[in-house]
């Protein structure tokens, strides 16, 4: 049991409690005992009208007997309950009784104390118990704001290009608004941080956000892991588990690389998004599907529908709001403004005097193509951070480690011919064997690259 | 008047957690309501109001308990469940004199104490 040192120690917020007790010899004891936490404000009421006259003044707990002279115990719960239910109620009783106290806790009381030599002590622990509870939900709201300064786009998302003032009138609608979104954009240019922005700053945002990446689930598990399933559906399936779509609750999913999912599985998630309802697997029963869907992807999906590989209808239904975000190649001056914004960033972090960078160091990252784009320029900041002895960063402390870059590759010098090679292995493994794409994409005939498959030189 | 100590103090101490000013204003209070109590329950015996003998009753359990008054845990508990139920209204009268009687006894230990 937590003695009263031990309570005092944990216990740093006031705290108001009511007092709702008629015998003056308990109420005394009660505020007495109470008070004993200088953190504990008591104040005493001796009658039901006088207390309810001065609930407006929301106290964080009550403890109220259930013997008043002007009203039962019952009533004056209700009232509490009807005024503000979150008002924790501990109701003090001369006798006990099992009928009443279930009765009691239905209603919405707290707890139920019958008046005898353990009282103090059962008291200390609901009060206890109330603060604890209290001090959760506040630290749960105040991480719940945290998290959606965190995510407000103005400021999580960083950039002036042109662009970019388009995504931010995309994101500002889709925030307004209820509607599916889809966000397209290459690897690293922060499609996720988008859908959380735009889930933290709708009126979803005290929802729950549940982001699922489809590659990372293997295809046979996907059902289970979207929709949830009963148990014994499957081997393994030891117990019931409910799905990501039931987890977001009426808050966001976040379908990450929807690209990727497989054909079958589309029709299914089709038929949930339509009907607005799942069954979990190995179930019968109807769930109710209440949560908004955005969606995200690298690849072009109008390509993907064409080539088959991707339900014309799913791809209708993701559609919605459509939210392109561009390469940081294509941001012009964004690379520098997100550089100075990671140098400064890091700084903050690690307890470091701010960092400039030099004229030169600017000119480099501003040629050079970021493929990973802002997760790349991301690592390279940090890492020419770190490279530092000075407050500058000097050209030479800036190392490009993308497998994708051109830097990287010429460094190689490998013949003009292995280039080649190269270049169409990298398209073909991009855009997975599609000849006809890659040889549109690079410009050059189909059969010169049906000849290199054959010769085995890709 | 009987030598034994009829009340004990531990548990009002326990609360008080050593301040001895709380235990005298809690010993004062006992002793100003207490009377007005168990005059109640004479009241009501008088004129068979059994409502108001269950009220005062029920009302003198927790202070009678703090006060470690251990013959008359019992006795309040008995006079109050006999009132509400009105059932062996006849022990009543016995049960109220020794209530009385006891804590009679009480007040003078308390005072004198």
């Amino acid at each position: 049991m937590t003695t009263f040192e031990e309570l005092l120690t944990t216990m740093t917020d006031n705290f108001s409690v009511f007092v709702v007790e008629d015998d003056e010899f308990y109420s005394e004891v009660l505020e007495y005992h109470l008070s004993l936490n200088p953190d504990i404000t008591v104040t005493k009421f001796t009658n039901a009208k006088e207390f309810l006259n001065n609930l407006d003044k929301n106290p964080d707990a009550v403890t109220l007997d259930y013997s008043l002279p002007d009203m039962s115990g019952e009533e004056v719960l209700k009232k509490i309950k009807e005024y503000n239910s979150e008002i924790p109620v501990v109701m003090i009783s001369g006798q006990e009784n099992i009928k009443t106290a279930i009765t009691l806790l239905k209603d919405g009381a707290y707890d139920y104390i019958v008046k005898d030599e353990d009282t103090k002590d059962r008291i200390w622990n609901a009060i206890r118990n109330i603060r604890e509870k209290e001090g959760l939900k506040k630290e749960i709201s105040e991480l719940k704001q945290q998290v959606k300064k965190k995510y407000d786009f103005t400021s999580s998302i960083i950039g002036n290009s042109p662009s970019m003032k388009k995504v931010f009138a995309m994101i500002e609608k889709a925030v307004k608004s209820n509607i599916t979104v889809s966000i397209t954009g290459e690897t690293g240019t922060g499609k996720e941080i988008v859908a959380k922005s735009i889930h933290y700053n709708s009126p979803r945002g005290k929802k729950p956000f549940v982001a699922v990446n489809i590659t990372a689930i293997p295809s046979e598990l996907i059902e289970s892991e979207l929709f949830g399933h009963e148990k014994g559906a499957f081997t393994g399936a030891s117990a019931r588990r409910i799905g990501k779509f039931e987890e977001a609750a009426e808050g966001t999913i976040f379908l990450d690389e929807i690209g990727e999912m497989d054909i079958n599985m589309q029709s299914k998630l089709l038929r949930v998004l339509q009907e607005r309802e799942l069954t979990r697997v190995g179930g019968s029963g109807l769930v109710k599907v209440k949560c908004r869907v955005l969606s995200a992807t690298h690849k072009d999906m109008a390509e993907e529908v064409r080539k088959g590989n991707f339900r014309e209808d799913l791809y209708y239904r993701l559609l919605g709001l459509p939210i392109t975000l561009p390469p940081l190649r294509e941001r012009g001056n964004d690379t520098l403004v997100l550089a100075k914004y990671f140098i400064d960033e890091y700084a903050e972090e690690n307890d470091m005097e701010k960092l400039k960078l030099s004229s030169k160091a600017q000119n480099k990252l501003f040629k050079y193509p970021w493929p990973g784009n802002i997760r790349e320029l991301k690592a390279v900041v940090e890492l020419c951070c770190v490279m530092t002895d000075s407050d500058i960063v000097e050209d030479e402390h800036i190392t490009f480690n993308s497998t994708g870059s051109i830097d990287t590759l010429l460094q190689n010098e490998m013949s003009l011919e292995e280039y080649k090679n190269r270049i169409v292995k990298h398209y073909l493994d991009k855009y997975s064997n599609d000849v006809v794409n890659v040889a549109k994409r690079l410009d050059i005939g189909k059969s010169t690259i049906y000849r290199m498959l054959q010769e085995r030189l890709v | 008047m009987s030598d034994e100590k009829l009340y004990d103090l531990e548990q009002l101490n326990a609360i008080a957690a050593g301040n001895e000013d709380f235990v005298i204003k809690m010993v004062s209070m006992f002793l100003e309501m207490t009377p007005g109590l168990v005059g109640r329950i004479e009241a009501g015996l008088q004129t068979q109001d059994w409502p108001e003998v269950r009220s005062a009753a029920h009302k003198m359990k927790p202070s009678v308990d703090m006060m470690g008054v251990k013959s008359l845990h019992d006795v309040v508990r008995a006079i109050e469940g006999n009132a509400k139920t009105e059932t062996n209204l006849e022990q009543i009268p016995e049960l109220y004199f020794k209530l009385s009687d006891t804590l009679e006894n009480v007040y003078e230990q308390l005072r004198n104490r």
